[in-house]
């Protein structure tokens, strides 16, 4: 009778913390929805279409608000639910610019000079934005997407691996050749402005 | 390696780190939380009417469908056979009814029965109902013919004694003795022990 109600105990103690731990979608809000807008304005480059993406994946997740207590690391489901929302708005929607304007590629290196202006520095930001974007498309997609979820800063590679569903080795891998593959660019375009 | 080289990779990896470092720092716009659970809230407060909408409109749907089929099912049971191809005759067994002079005569009827686009099963009762449907009065009153006619004025015109007269044959049937002695029967012959009058 004892060992019975030490057992009830239990497992009415267990089932309260268990439903203390499960998040709600509020609190999901509350402490990703940065993270969240920042891993789809990686992707978007457009700080609308990367809210539409915020929105649209905090639907999906509260679609599967019964289910929340089954997700073992609810940042990183998130951020998957983030990553692949942006990733499909992209292609329904948006053309990514390619890297093959060469001279407008030389005029956004101009704002790397030591004397730029403060008062066009949002503009000089701006443009290395651009820069690095159009670098960017150039790459493998592999390769482009796991460098856009690097710069997001709230991701670890561990995490990163998580929402890509790729050992974390192969995220470091992917991370240091994109790395050389945009140092490589990065000089040709230095070269060129050199030789001008 | 160079110096020189080693100085221009370090410029790069510089400048590359500079632009990743600020690559995604963007910042939503103030309220973005509040916006997104209003969105939520919404999204909540929809669901459940467009549900039940649905839900709605599904059990209508079956509910109607099924008092269609039923419909059918039972007007298909209860449709009145129309006639067919069987070609029924009056049964020479039913007695005939007397004929009277002028009533029509009475022929055997045949009754065609045209085809029925539905297989369900022929029913005998309707024909037997289209063949027992009879005049309230029988025989069936029929305008006198010419001759009935002339008879009739002749029979009001002439005298009763005259009509009788009329009736019989102007000659006697004629009886020779060969027939006379022929009907009558030969008495003489019966013997006379078969006689009980004693």
């Amino acid at each position: 009778m004892a060992g019975q109600a030490i057992l009830g105990e239990t497992v009415f103690k267990s089932a309260m913390a268990m439903e203390a731990a499960t998040p709600t979608v509020e609190t999901l809000v509350a402490d990703h929805s940065r993270m969240v807008f920042r891993i789809a304005y990686s992707i978007l480059r457009n700080h609308h279409d990367a809210e539409d993406a915020a929105q649209e994946c905090f639907l999906r997740a509260w679609k599967h608000k019964e289910r929340l207590h089954e997700v073992s690391n609810t940042k990183t489901w998130l951020a998957r639910i983030a990553w692949t929302t942006a990733l499909d708005k992209r292609r329904a929607g948006r053309k990514m610019l390619s890297f093959n304007d060469e001279e407008s590629g030389e005029e956004l290196l101009e704002s790397f000079s030591d004397g730029t202006p403060a008062a066009d520095e949002q503009l000089a930001i701006r443009q290395r934005h651009e820069l690095l974007q159009r670098l960017i498309a150039g790459l493998p997609e592999d390769l482009g997407q796991t460098l856009e979820l690097s710069t997001v800063q709230e991701l670890n590679s561990a995490e990163i691996a998580e929402v890509m569903k790729i050992p974390e080795g192969s995220v470091r891998t992917r991370l240091f050749r994109a790395r050389k593959q945009l140092k490589e660019k990065l000089a040709v375009l230095l070269e060129g402005k050199r030789h001008v | 390696m160079s110096d020189q080289e080693k100085d221009k990779q370090m410029q790069i990896d510089d400048m590359l780190d500079s632009l990743l470092a600020n690559y995604s720092s963007a910042e939503p716009r103030p309220g973005l939380e509040t916006r997104i659970l209003a969105n939520l809230r919404d999204a909540e407060e929809n669901k459940s009417p467009a549900g039940w909408w649905n839900f709605k409109w599904l059990w209508a749907g079956a509910v109607t469908a099924a008092i269609i089929v039923a419909a059918v099912l039972i007007g298909g049971r209860h449709r009145v056979a129309p006639p067919t191809h069987v070609i029924v005759k009056t049964s020479p067994a039913v007695p005939q009814p007397e004929i009277q002079p002028h009533a029509p005569a009475v022929r055997n009827e045949t009754v065609r029965i045209h085809p029925r686009k539905s297989l369900a099963p022929t029913r005998p009762q309707s024909a037997a109902l289209a063949l027992n449907e009879r005049p309230a009065v029988f025989p069936t009153p029929t305008p006198l013919s010419e001759q009935e006619k002339l008879l009739l004025s002749y029979l009001a015109g002439t005298p009763r004694e005259e009509v009788i007269a009329q009736s019989h044959s102007d000659e006697p049937p004629v009886v020779g003795d060969q027939d006379q002695t022929e009907a009558i029967p030969d008495l003489m012959h019966i013997p006379q022990k078969l006689s009980n009058t004693r």
